[in-house]
């Protein structure tokens, strides 16, 4: 069977222990560091095929982002890493997936659920491995919501224009929201609908979101806002 | 300074002003409709929308023209149109009267037609004006788009979403599963589950039905008791199988 070398860095000496007598057996080869210089010199001198990083280092609060950032920036490694983290916050999470990281545990975690996540991730199987696979939900509980961050194009009277890595088919009701929004429209969140769709690359996408024609306010809203931009 | 082949609607009752309008309006390339009562502008408007609209106040059988801005306000694709007063009456609480009502300009009859002019122009370049792209600082500010979708399967690492969004690889997502709260609220199950997490898509969206798409998710940040939780789910509606 393929081992996988895995290397850690976590100053917590009993979650350090913790993670030796769980995955040191199996398919898991791992090594743990305490201290960010340690976990650099093994990083450089062996050939892993993921890292375990915890966010709160003995460097600092947090320092285990500025790690995962030189890892992607400096030396330009594409290697899986999984932030380790007592917390759940959002912001903390989408904050780790910004500086590069490739997914996010809660402490204390599940190893079984760990276990499928590396071999999901390390052998690219699009089938998730194990007994752990997403098994189907009764249809009377499948709702939910889905919301995908977009960056501001340009603005008209008739609608919004945003850029993002994900396509939103026409005719649908989208709710959008943010700062920018509130700003120009004067509302939290806005039911607006999408009325065309391009693709600018392989992975960037354009949609326009209209503003209802029965709508008025937003409208007006929206005109009041770019004659004040546009300084007429 | 050239109106080639802008559309202006002409309104007023007094047939020499129209005429005298028009000759101005076409001798800059202009193409003008002339209507004497608001039936006959409603009815031209059905079908088309000018570029502008000269409105006359005092029009026949008593009717105002600040009656023709009311009913415009309330139709989105008139209410674009820049309208100019061309009016006789030039009383000050008038004037105000109709600006609050969205009037673009007021134009004091009899006019000189160079000042006419002028004021459509001037009117018609603010309207193109009304449009705007986004600069930094703002590129930066996030809108956040959400939509309905259908949780299709769930498990302690990843999940499947059916939605109308088509995710591409690696992009991230917030999903609010509202349905397993439904679920617990229903059966009465009291579980330590945060209906919101953020995933990530490590493949691209499979098209699905038309316009709907399957995206493979990776859930982030699960605790422990979060994947004991789902766990117990999962075997729940294995169970009811």
């Amino acid at each position: 069977m393929k081992k996988f070398n895995i290397l850690s860095v976590d100053d917590d000496p009993n979650f350090n222990k913790l993670l030796q007598h769980k995955l040191n057996q199996g398919m898991f080869n791992l090594i743990t560091t305490a201290t960010t210089k340690d976990f650099f010199s093994h990083l450089s001198e062996n050939v892993w095929d993921a890292c375990l990083v915890d966010v709160n280092l003995k460097e600092g609060h947090e320092a285990g982002f500025t790690l995962v950032k030189y890892i992607r920036e400096h030396l330009k490694n594409p290697i899986p890493i999984l932030i380790i983290s007592h917390d759940d916050d959002h912001v903390k999470i989408a904050h780790a997936l910004e500086c590069g990281a490739t997914d996010y545990l809660t402490k204390p975690f599940d190893f079984d659920m760990f276990t499928t996540k590396i071999t999901y991730l390390l052998e690219e199987n699009q089938d998730l491995a194990g007994q752990l696979k997403a098994r189907p939900v009764p249809s009377l509980y499948r709702s939910c919501r889905t919301s995908a961050d977009f960056t501001p194009q340009s603005i008209n009277e008739e609608g919004i224009t945003l850029i993002g890595p994900c396509c939103v088919s026409k005719g649908v009701m989208v709710e959008v929201g943010g700062p920018l929004i509130a700003e120009i429209l004067e509302s939290d969140i806005v039911r607006l609908m999408v009325t065309r769709n391009s693709k600018l690359d392989a992975e960037t996408y354009s949609i326009f979101l209209e503003f209802g024609e029965e709508d008025l306010k937003l409208v007006e809203n929206a005109r009041k806002w770019i004659l004040k931009k546009s300084g007429v | 300074m050239n109106l080639q082949s802008t559309k202006i609607l002409v309104i007023d009752d007094d047939p020499k002003f129209r005429i005298l309008t028009n000759k101005i309006l076409t001798s800059q390339g202009a193409v003008v409709k002339e209507c004497e009562d608001l039936n006959s502008a409603f009815d031209y408007l059905k079908n088309n929308i000018p570029d502008l609209i000269l409105l006359d106040l005092q029009l026949s059988n008593d009717v105002h023209g600040s009656e023709f801005l009311k009913i415009r306000n309330t139709v989105a694709k008139l209410a674009r149109i820049p309208v100019i007063i061309c009016s006789s009456d030039n009383r000050r609480e008038m004037v105000t009267n109709v600006i609050d009502l969205g009037v673009n300009d007021y134009i004091i009859k009899p006019y000189r037609p160079d000042w006419l002019i002028k004021k459509i122009y001037r009117c018609l370049k603010e309207q193109d004006a009304v449009a705007f792209t986004f600069t930094e600082p703002m590129l930066q500010q996030k809108i956040t788009v959400s939509c309905e979708a259908d949780l299709i399967a769930l498990g302690e690492a990843s999940c499947i979403i059916r939605s109308p969004i088509s995710f591409s690889r690696l992009s991230e997502t917030k999903i609010t599963l509202e349905g397993i709260s439904e679920y617990m609220k229903k059966n009465d199950v009291k579980i330590d589950f945060n209906p919101q997490k953020i995933c990530r898509s490590n493949f691209s969206s499979r098209p699905s039905a038309k316009g709907q798409y399957d995206t493979l998710l990776t859930l982030l940040g699960v605790s422990e008791k979060e994947a004991h939780e789902i766990r117990k789910l999962k075997s729940g509606w294995a169970d009811k199988k």
